[in-house]
């Protein structure tokens, strides 16, 4: 167990304008499950391996605990890590794949067998052990990976992607293992994703990363919620968070030319961005005053849900599009008439200039 | 019609290689006196005369222990230079690298005997002319360039994420190297090694200037082949064959696969 403290983390790659990452700093406390959530090529896996070691930071720290491994090579730095492509080694069968970072720290043969076994039986590979990888599927290799990373007891396990190369049906049911894993080991955790599904359903906590930086960090209702900036309102979450632009006029604020309620926070300038997820827009096919009257223009079941695309009757100030999430038994046809609402504190008000939610 | 055409050019070419080696075997495995009846017969009566005749020829034993030391020798000496500069050229991006790996195949634009006749005036000042050791130096010199790219393909085929999962579980980077590179690398060097000892083991021109009293097979075979009898030439030219021609029938999978990752 410890904590994992990263100050000032910048790492540049050659021959790029930007840095992978920039400044950086994050601290993870000691047993949490923190989720680097972001867009491919945002360094959230560069962070990863700077952490595991693999990668030379260009400038910060690394402390694991109250120790500084920034100059330490990853076998001196008590922690394990669960690859993408698996990395089991294709030459050891499964018992020795697991056992391999036990073997290596001369552990006793006992030991060795002892670790092996406590951690097959974790991941339900005790009637594998003596196969080798080329006889298992993807699902059980990633099994191998996880276990030879749990059966050293590290104090920080770091997880790049583990269930991305899985199918879609497996990722779920290992997910929900992978968190009551998590729950049994209480080892602090890093884990990177580009999948906000995953992000949002495995973390104590999830930091969004963008373009080298990490741009938010909290716990997942916090980011699904309170985006900071309508970068991670439109990346968390699905379908994105709407974003409809506000106008302020002689009568007050309008959507696509009609009446809507004013923001919570002051607004400098006359136009924001009203950010409204679909399940919090309530829709109508009966007119009411204080709702924006649209048409539908698409549905999509969802078997739980409708999606349901509509446009805003522009006024006047131009067509706008809105993802809805319906029950099912809500009468949607393409063409029909809705009136739309959404409760005032159910929306998050960005600045179109600095794109960041008010009031930050 | 396509087909037809295509089929019929493979039969053409493969009977254009096989046909010569199969009266080689013929003559190797028929009596002198079969051997010396016309026309030669098209299927051997399997008699270990001229075989037997050819090595316990004067010299031929010595020739023979020659070849295969000079053989091994180059093997090693190969891989084990080839190894650190294919795993460079795999792994990592430096400034040159493709520039390099040309410059690699470069050398051998330069003809044998530009190379054999001022290192023949080495090896005399060093002392290793006549020796196994001076021919295999120039055979792993011949043999270097294609083992470089070959092996640069079997590490380029070891994935990167192995050898890190390896540091991450204990390993330094050679300790990475030797546990999670090497075993798994292990089938495509020794094709790669096997590559460089047939390369020795049938090269004639260098070896023959840099051997007088100690020449090898082929050498040998070479310089008395207007005087040898006719069993002999066969039985000679079967030992010359034959290790090629099963190592490659072992190992045609891995040489199909040469340089194919690092040739981006």
């Amino acid at each position: 167990m410890s904590d994992i403290r990263l100050t000032g983390i910048t790492k540049r790659y050659p021959r790029t304008a930007a840095p992978a990452v920039d400044d950086v700093s994050l601290t993870v406390a000691d047993g949490e499950f923190v989720v680097l959530l972001g867009p491919s090529g945002c360094g959230k896996t560069t962070l990863l391996r700077t952490i595991a070691g693999l990668e030379r930071a260009d400038a910060g720290t690394v402390h694991l605990g109250d120790r500084d491994v920034t100059g330490l090579p990853p076998r001196n730095r008590d922690l394990a890590m669960v690859f993408q492509g698996y990395a089991v080694f294709p030459h050891l069968t499964v018992a020795e794949n697991i056992g391999f970072g036990l073997r290596m720290r001369k552990e006793s043969r006992a030991d060795v067998e002892e670790g092996v076994r406590y951690a097959a039986g974790l991941v339900q590979l005790d009637d594998y052990l003596d196969r080798y990888p080329s006889a298992l599927s993807g699902g059980q290799r990633q099994r191998v990976a996880v276990a030879r990373a749990v059966a050293v007891r590290p104090s920080v396990l770091l997880m790049d992607e583990p269930l991305s190369n899985l199918d879609a049906l497996l990722r779920l049911s290992f997910r929900s293992e992978l968190k009551a894993l998590a729950k049994e080991l209480n080892t602090t955790i890093v884990y990177v994703t580009h999948d906000q599904v995953e992000a949002l359903s495995l973390g104590d906590r999830v930091a969004v990363m963008q373009a080298g930086e990490i741009v938010q960090s909290g716990t997942p209702m916090e980011v699904y919620d309170q985006p900071v900036n309508r970068f991670v309102g439109g990346f968390l979450g699905t379908p994105p968070m709407n974003m409809l632009p506000a106008r302020r006029g002689a009568q007050g604020w309008t959507v696509a030319g009609h009446p809507f309620a004013a923001p919570n926070g002051a607004a400098d300038g006359d136009e924001l961005l009203a950010g409204i997820r679909a399940e919090n827009i309530e829709a109508s096919t009966t007119e009411r005053p204080d709702a924006l009257p649209g048409r539908i223009r698409l549905v999509e079941p969802l078997g739980s849900q409708l999606l349901v695309t509509a446009v805003l009757d522009g006024n006047g100030a131009g067509e706008q599009n809105v993802k809805i999430l319906t029950p099912t038994d809500f009468p949607a046809a393409d063409g029909t008439e809705v009136w739309l609402r959404a409760a005032p504190e159910r929306v998050r008000w960005f600045d179109p200039a600095t794109e960041r939610a008010l009031g930050r | 019609m396509r087909r037809v055409l295509s089929y019929g050019a493979a039969v053409l070419l493969a009977g254009w290689i096989l046909v010569p080696i199969w009266f080689v075997v013929v003559g190797a495995f028929s009596t002198a006196d079969s051997v010396y009846s016309y026309p030669l017969a098209a299927w051997p009566d399997w008699s270990l005369e001229s075989m037997r005749f050819f090595v316990t020829s004067a010299g031929v034993p010595q020739a023979l222990l020659s070849s295969v030391v000079v053989a091994l020798l180059t093997g090693v000496l190969t891989l084990l230079l080839a190894a650190p500069a294919g795993y460079a050229l795999a792994r990592f991006v430096f400034p040159g690298a493709s520039a390099y790996r040309l410059t690699v195949l470069a050398t051998r634009a330069f003809p044998v005997v530009v190379l054999s006749i001022p290192l023949a005036v080495f090896f005399l000042q060093w002392g290793i002319y006549d020796t196994v050791w001076g021919v295999a130096f120039m055979h792993t010199a011949l043999a270097l360039p294609f083992v470089v790219l070959m092996v640069a393909g079997v590490f380029a085929g070891v994935p990167v994420d192995i050898e890190e999962a390896a540091q991450i579980f204990g390993c330094s980077r050679v300790g990475a190297f030797r546990r999670a590179v090497v075993p798994n690398a292990a089938p495509g060097l020794a094709a790669a090694g096997t590559f460089a000892v047939l390369l020795s083991y049938n090269e004639v021109f260098a070896a023959s200037i840099l051997t007088l009293q100690e020449p090898t097979l082929p050498v040998f075979v070479l310089t008395g082949l207007t005087q040898a009898p006719l069993p002999f030439r066969y039985a000679g030219a079967l030992f010359l064959l034959a290790p090629a021609f099963l190592f490659i029938l072992l190992i045609r999978k891995r040489l199909i696969g040469v340089g194919g990752p690092t040739l981006r």
